[in-house]
Parts: C-alpha cells; structure tokens; sequence
C-alpha cells in the first residue's frame, strides 16, 4: 500500500486570547489521508476544522506537531521550499466572492498557478486556461470578466479549475457549499465527484452539513473542542455511529421529508469555553452518558473494527449508545 | 378571515447608475399568500427569490429605492402599507413582530438584556418598569434561557449564538403578536443549537395559539416545522400548499430541483440536471420566470403560467403542472 | 458610443457626487487654461509696459497690472503651468515612493513599519511649511527644488494612507489563497495588494496636490520658493502685498483668487472621488 498523501500527527493550535488567556484550538489531532481518499472533517463551530485546514495547508504555523505531506516532512520548511510544494498541495475557501483578486480577470487567476509552477509561455497558459474553465463547465466568455460580474456558483468553480491548474494531489476544501444557495450546492458536488474520478486526487472536505459530508466522502473524521472524537469510513460512521458527539450531532440534523421521524438526542447546556478546557473527555460536560471518569483523563481512541474508532471510556460498557 | 392575506404585492427597485440610465428590478413579482390563525407557513427559497423581502413589506419596512407597484397587504382585516411612512401603526411591534437574523448585530451591543426587553413593552404601550421587568424576566423563561434573573443584566456579547438568538425570540413575543416573522431564525448556529431554538420556538407558538411565518432557505426545517410552504423564485411563490402535499408530490418544476438537489436525494438517484444562474431580476424573462432554467420550457411558457389548484389548498404556477409524473 | 450617451456619463457622474463634478470642472478649466495659455493670454507673462505701472482693471488689461506694468490676467494664467508644474510632479513623487513604502510597511511590518511610523510621528508634530522653508532655503530656490521638496514630504503621508488599505487587505480571503498558491511575498505584494490598495489611496491625490500647490504659494509668499519675475501665484501675492494698503488691491487679489479656486477644485476632486468610489453606493436592495 503507498504511504498516505498527507499525515499529520499531534497537531496542537494555541490562539492568543489577550491578557495571557489562550485559544486551545486544535488539541492533539491525528490525521491521515490516502492518495486519492477523500476524508470528511466534521464538526461545529469552535471543533477547530478550519484550524485544522490552515494547519496542514502550512498557512498558519503549527503550535506543536507534525505534517508530511507525499512524504516529506513540512512542519518546518522554510517558505521558500514550500511555494514549489503548493501546487500539489491546493485549498478552495468558504468564501468564493473574497478568494478572488478583484482586479485580476478570472483568465489570469486561472493562470497564476501556471505562471508560478510551470515554464508554459503565454500562449499555452492561456490555453490551459480555457482547457480548465471548460472542465468545470464554465463559459468561455468568464474569461475575460471580473469576479464580481459572476455568480457565487460561477465563482467557486473558478476556484476549482484554479485548484486544479498543476494537477495537485491533494485539495483542502473548506466549507465549499456553505456559502452557496442549495440549486448551486449540488452542482459543485457533481463537479467534485467528476473530478476525483477523473484525476483521481484527494480532498480533505471540511463541513458542518452532515449530509453532504455523507455524500462526499469516503471516510470521516468528527472534531469536539480540538479532539477527535471520531472516525472511520462514512458509511460505517453514519449507520453506526459509537460516541456519544456523534450520534447527537447525526440525530440533530433535518431531513428534507416531513414523513421521517424525528428522533433527537439533546446535548446538555452550552459549549465551554475553548480557553478554559476542563480536563478528560472535551465532551463530557454536556454528555448524556457522562460518568465521574469522564473528567478524569483524555479517552484513548477504542478500535471498533473495520477501520473505525471512537475515543469514549463508556464503549466498553456499552453505555455510550444513546437512548430516547 | 385569514389573519393575514397578501394580495398581489409587486415591488420594484428604481435606481439610476453612473451613466444615469434609470434601471428597474423586478424584486417582488404578484406575491400572493394567506395565514390562518395558529398556522405556521414556511417560506423557501434562493438569494434573490424575495423572501425577506417580503417580510419587510408586511413590516411596512420598506424604503427607496423601493417602490410598490401594485398588490394589497390585510392584516386582521385592517389594511397594511408596505412602504415606510415613519408613523407607528400600533401593530407592528405588538400584534406582528419579527424576528431577524445574526443576533449579535440585531441586539443593542450598549443596552443590557434586560433593558432592551423593558424597551421593547414600553415602546408599544402603557406598562410602569416593574411589570415590564417582571414579564421580561417570565419571557427569558419561557425561552429556556437558564438563569433568568442574572442574565437580565447580561450584556449581548457574553451570550452566545443560540442565547442571543432565544433573546430575540424573547422580544418578538413579549407583546404576545398575533404573528410572528422569523427571517432565517437559525442562519450561523450549529446544528444541535438550532434543533433546540426551532423546538423552542414551535412550542411558544403553539401554546399562544399565534401563527408564524418562518422565511428559510433550508428544506429541513420547512419539513418539520412549518405546516404550509411556499416556494418562491424571482420574486413570485411558484408553489404553495401543506407542507407533507408538496414535499410528497411538488407540482413545480423549480420545487422538484430544489428537493432533487439535497444530498440524500442525490445519494439514492444520483446528480441528475442541476443548477442554473439565478434570476437577473433587471431582466426577468416574459411569461414564465422560470423558463430560462427550466427543462420543460415549451412555446407556450412565454405566456404568465394559470395557478393551477390541487387538493388540500396546494397550488403552483406552471403550465405543466398536472401533467409531471409522480417525483 | 452617441453624443446622446456620450452626455449621459457626465450628468449620471454629476448626480452621484455633485461635490465631483464642481471639483472636476475647476480642475479641468484651469489645466486648460495651463495648456492653453501661450494661446489665451493676451500678453506674455513676463511682458513689462513700463508705462502702465499699477493701473487698474480696465480695457488694456482686464484684471489690471501690476508693480511692473505686466497684465496680471496673462500672469495669473501663466501661473496655472507653475501650479500643474508643482503638483503635477510632486504627485508622481508621492505615489512612486509613498506606495511601495505603504505597501511593504503593512505587509511586512516590522523595521520598516517602525520607521515609517516615526517619520509620521516627527512630520506630525513640526509644522511641515518650517521644514519646507528651512529645506528650500538650504538648497536653493528652484523649480525642481521645490518639487522634490515637497514630493519628498508628502510621501510618508501618502504611504500611510496606503499603508492603512494594506493593513485591512492582509486578512483577505485572496490574499490568503494568493500564499496558498504558491506566491512570494513580492508578487502577493505587487501583483494582489498593490492594486486592490491603490483604490483606496486614489481619492486622496487630489488633496495632496492641493497641499502641493498651497506649500508652493506659501514658500513663493515668504519669499523662499519660487521667485518673481515668474508668475507664480504665492509670488505675485507677495508683491501685490505691498499695495493692498495703498489702494492697488488687484495686483494681489487675483492670483489669490485662482490660489483659491484651484485648491478647492483639487479638494472636491478628491472629496467626490471617496463618494464616487465608495462600494456601498450599490443602492439595490435584494
């Protein structure tokens, strides 16, 4: 089997907070991708997901850790022998209205990457550039237009045939749909799955819409306050799911069919503060299924069988499946 | 009598550009709807479709370069002006409030909790301070918010997300409406916190016997909690009737996309045709507004489609509607 | 495009900012004047009637003449080549020193950023015109003196304006993604901040200018910039002063006057250009 495309272990993110208070974003987080793979990071707000993005992207310096990614060690390359590295290593944001220089036509954007990383001369990056915009089925008249006389859907299609101008091998997507109205979502999607199985590069998805994650995904990985909480292949994961997080996370989201019951598990108060993280489990101040241990150490992750695993002490007892 | 009817509104948008050509935009297209009492009506659509704007028309929130070309708004049988005349009417505000969206810019960062919700009685009618504290403080209460008592002295920033959002459910209700419009009442909330404010919501409704109006871009909460829906586009409700009725059988090509194009669907048909710019509103189409985008787009689309009326109070406008196959 | 549309610019420009359209037309009637003055001026600047010493607003000489018998209407139009002469110029100076240094100080920070603050901090606290006077002074009153001068000046203020726009660029999306694709830090500099800060810096040439041709007039006035026989404004001022007492108030009066009316025009210039630029002018509503 050839070694994953990104492996990052231990990855630590601390935010200051002012008056030496700290963030603790991101607390010890393992992650792996395959070549290939596409991986499913899950999770709400404060999970640390986009920390997470912006860690393995190298764009934000790591607290503690380590990244390689297609085996090479990155957590401490200097900026210089990183720049060539990026055009296999891509990221597509959130926002597709603000990813885009607005005084740059949306040709020369997409000739950039080309620009950066390859020798082409003008004439075959502007070729290139319409190869690509016909890839992510956008008219070749976008060419000459300025981002703000296209559509969000337009736009983060843009941003995809950009991503994909020097045939990376792994893509970060952060939040590519949330911005989008729901027609244009399930366009982009289509596009993504065109895409990976075309040119068969990785994605690492990061998303709090359940569904699409679902959709998307090969394997998924379910972030609490900084700790994974979670993973295993999505299918398993979704039918399945073993920690307590999940299966609350799963049961609160909203089917599109009034005919489906609803069967919700509720977590207790509010989300504690990421400054102030009580000891044990991050989760446990509001589990259902908490017990006095809970507080006590960080859970090991407990194999589950078929690539799976959850990190909850209660999985042995079987108190961690929640009831109604 | 229906609470609330709206009849035909259109609302067009008169602006004049650098090259001083007058543009119109065609926001609000024949918008016509009724809310009985104790009803909740979701109303679902896209960016551009129209849908807060229309809550701004029943709130007579409207100003230039707005302008209300035609249609009529009865609320409890009195007449309602769209437009902003600047004079209160003593019934927005009492009997038909609102609740909007991003809580931490609807709320007054420099009153404290408690404050703003005195204001919000006093404002639209005789109560001395006391009662309005001791109501304000019943209505933290009945929005499950923990603690009333000190978080009546809470400024808007320490609450979090889902807090503020249950404050401003607080304020719309505290003069116990008739109707209440939530503008995308969960838009930034995590998922589990917006299970809860929705739960929260529909119980308070339903134990005043108020109706609703709950304006969403997210199908999912149409399904479980409204009991109508409406489905707009550029500007017109292409679809309407009860909420099982539509989502069983969507008599709307625009409908049965918009329902095609959740994940769940798209897992068990696969892709299918999806997309489609939206609607330029400077520049809306004859006829159909949806025949641009629309697969079944025929010759006779570029006249105005007839509502075509189905069982159980559902309607849509398409010329095609009685002939789509079962979804 | 038709003259019907042709027109339609202006008028739609006028109703967006009236201030603009005031500013633009002092401006522009004074550049043409400049261009035009070999062609407009009934005389040349610098043409004496020896004989005609201080004779007031009249037939031969519309807005009089002055303590050497040359028509100051043609003076004050010549004038006009000294003012674009100045500000023209200094402006260039400013934008090609004060934008890179607005640029690298708020993207980079650190030294530079340091250094660039406390040369902000010193021109804040001393009078710029003693420090104008005391430079020109030192080197020599010429044309090319003044204009380095007062570029020189200015730059720093001009880099703060453009340092402030960078400063609030740093944290956008496509600069982000700019990094992420594989751009040095020139190129995330010159080719996504540069352009995107400029626009914001734009409105406040024309003020600048304005400055720019006040600072001349006043260091022509004291008598350390440009002097006269040229035409310049401050200079003619200055020699108009000493008969304002004795009755001969036209000698100063005019150039004072188009003094005036050109830093105004530059200051509505500039004041309608932030109206005009403004993204939030989009009045449609959704």
């Amino acid at each position: 089997m050839s070694p994953p495309i990104l492996a990052a272990s231990e990855l630590v993110k601390r935010f200051p907070a002012g008056r030496g208070r700290q963030v603790h974003a991101v607390n010890g987080v393992d992650l792996e991708i395959g070549r290939g793979e596409a991986v499913g990071l899950v999770g709400e707000s404060g999970s640390g997901k986009s920390t997470i993005g912006m860690l393995v992207t190298r764009l934000i310096p790591l607290t503690a850790g380590r990244v390689c990614f297609d085996g090479r060690d990155i957590t401490a390359l200097p900026e210089r022998e990183m720049r060539p590295l990026r055009a296999s290593l891509q990221i597509v944001f959130q926002d597709p209205w603000g990813a885009l220089n607005p005084r740059m036509t949306i040709g020369k954007a997409l000739e950039e990457p080309l620009k950066l990383h390859t020798d082409l001369e003008a004439g075959a990056r502007a070729l290139r550039g319409r190869e690509l915009a016909e890839r992510v089925r956008l008219p070749l008249a976008s060419l000459d237009r300025f981002p703000h006389e296209l559509s969000g859907g337009q736009l983060q299609r843009v941003c995809i045939a950009r991503a994909l101008a020097t045939r990376p091998k792994l893509i970060v997507l952060d939040e590519p749909t949330s911005s989008l109205d729901l027609s244009v979502r399930a366009g982009i999607l289509q596009l993504l799955d065109q895409i990976r199985r075309e040119s068969g590069v990785a994605i690492l998805f990061i998303s709090h819409d359940l569904e699409t994650v679902e959709l998307v995904t090969d394997r998924v990985v379910v972030l609490y306050l900084g700790n994974v909480v979670e993973q295993g292949p999505t299918r398993k994961l979704f039918a399945e799911p073993a920690h307590p997080y999940t299966q609350t996370l799963l049961s609160a989201s909203l089917p599109p069919d009034p005919d489906v019951m609803l069967a919700r598990h509720t977590a207790i108060g509010e989300v504690p503060s990421p400054i102030n993280l009580p000891p044990g489990c991050a989760f446990a101040s509001r589990c259902p299924a908490a017990i006095p241990a809970c507080r006590g150490a960080r859970p090991p992750a407990v194999a589950l069988g078929g690539q799976h695993a959850a990190a909850c002490i209660r999985i042995a007892d079987g108190g961690n499946v929640l009831s109604h | 009598m229906s609470l609330l009817t709206v009849e035909d509104l259109h609302v067009h948008f008169v602006t004049r550009g650098l090259d001083n050509r007058v543009r119109v935009a065609r926001a609000l297209n024949g918008v016509s709807f009724e809310i009985e009492e104790g009803e909740v009506l979701g109303v679902v659509g896209e960016t551009g479709a129209g849908k807060s704007l229309t809550a701004l028309a029943l709130l007579g929130m409207l100003r230039p370069p707005a302008v209300v070309a035609a249609g009529r708004i009865r609320f409890e049988g009195r007449e309602l002006a769209a437009l902003d005349s600047g004079a209160p009417d003593h019934i927005r505000g009492t009997r038909l409030t609102l609740i909007p969206q991003s809580p931490h810019t609807s709320l007054d960062p420099l009153s404290r909790i408690g404050e703003q919700l005195v204001r919000m009685q006093r404002e639209h009618g005789r109560v001395s301070r006391a009662d309005a504290l001791r109501r304000a403080r019943g209505m933290l209460d009945e929005v499950h918010i923990p603690a009333p008592e000190q978080r009546l002295k809470a400024w808007p920033h320490q609450l979090s997300g889902g807090m503020a959002q249950r404050v401003l459910i607080a304020m719309a209700l505290i003069n116990r409406p008739r109707l209440v419009i939530a503008d995308e009442p969960t838009t930034g909330l995590d998922v589990t916190v917006q299970a809860a404010v929705l739960d929260t919501l529909r119980e308070l409704v339903r134990a005043h016997a108020m109706s609703a109006l709950i304006i969403t871009h997210d199908l999912g909460i149409v399904a479980h909690y409204c009991d109508r829906v409406a489905v707009m586009f550029a500007g017109s409700i292409i679809e309407q009737g009860p909420t099982r009725a539509v989502f069983r059988g969507q008599r709307h090509p625009y409908t049965r996309a918009l329902v095609a194009s959740t994940p769940k669907r798209i897992a068990e048909r696969g892709y299918g045709q999806v997309g489609g710019t939206p609607p330029d509103l400077y520049a809306l189409p004859a006829g159909c507004l949806y025949r641009d985008r629309c697969a079944m787009a025929a010759e006779i689309c570029v006249t105005t489609p007839p509502v075509v009326r189905f069982e159980h109070a559902h309607a849509a406008r398409c010329h095609f509607s009685a002939q789509l196959p079962p979804p | 495009m038709s003259a019907v549309t042709a027109l339609a610019w202006p008028v739609g420009v006028a109703r967006r900012s009236p201030t603009f359209a005031v500013g633009a037309a002092l401006v522009g009637f004074f550049l043409m004047l400049a261009v035009l003055a070999d062609l407009i001026a009934p005389y040349g600047p610098t043409q004496a009637f020896p004989y005609e010493v201080l004779k007031a607003p009249g037939a031969k000489f519309l807005l009089g003449s002055d303590g050497n018998g040359m028509d100051i209407l043609s003076r004050v139009i010549h004038g006009t080549r000294y003012a674009f002469g100045i500000a023209v110029p200094a402006g260039a100076i400013m934008v090609l020193l004060g934008v890179p240094l607005g640029v690298l100080a708020g993207y980079k920070g650190g030294v530079l950023d340091e250094v660039l603050l406390r040369i902000l901090d010193v021109l804040r606290a001393f009078p710029s015109i003693i420090l104008a006077l005391a430079v020109v002074a030192a080197t020599g009153a010429s044309l090319v003196n003044v204009v380095l001068v007062i570029g020189f000046l200015d730059s720093p203020i001009f880099a703060r304006i453009v340092r402030a726009e960078v400063l609030a660029l740093r944290h956008a999306t496509f600069v982000r993604a700019a990094v992420a694709a594989g751009n040095p830090p020139w190129r995330v500099m010159a080719v996504h901040i540069l352009p995107n800060a400029i626009l914001g810096a734009t409105a406040q040439l024309p003020m600048r200018m304005a400055w720019a041709v006040r600072i001349s007039a006043t260091l022509a006035f004291i008598g350390v910039g440009i002097q006269a026989p040229a035409p310049e404004w401050g200079a003619m001022i200055r020699q108009g002063a000493e008969f304002v007492i004795s009755g001969e108030w036209w000698v100063a009066t005019f150039p004072g006057l188009a003094l005036m009316a050109l830093v105004l025009g530059f200051n509505l210039l500039g004041d309608g250009l932030t109206d005009i630029l403004d993204p939030r002018r989009k009045a449609t509503g959704k």
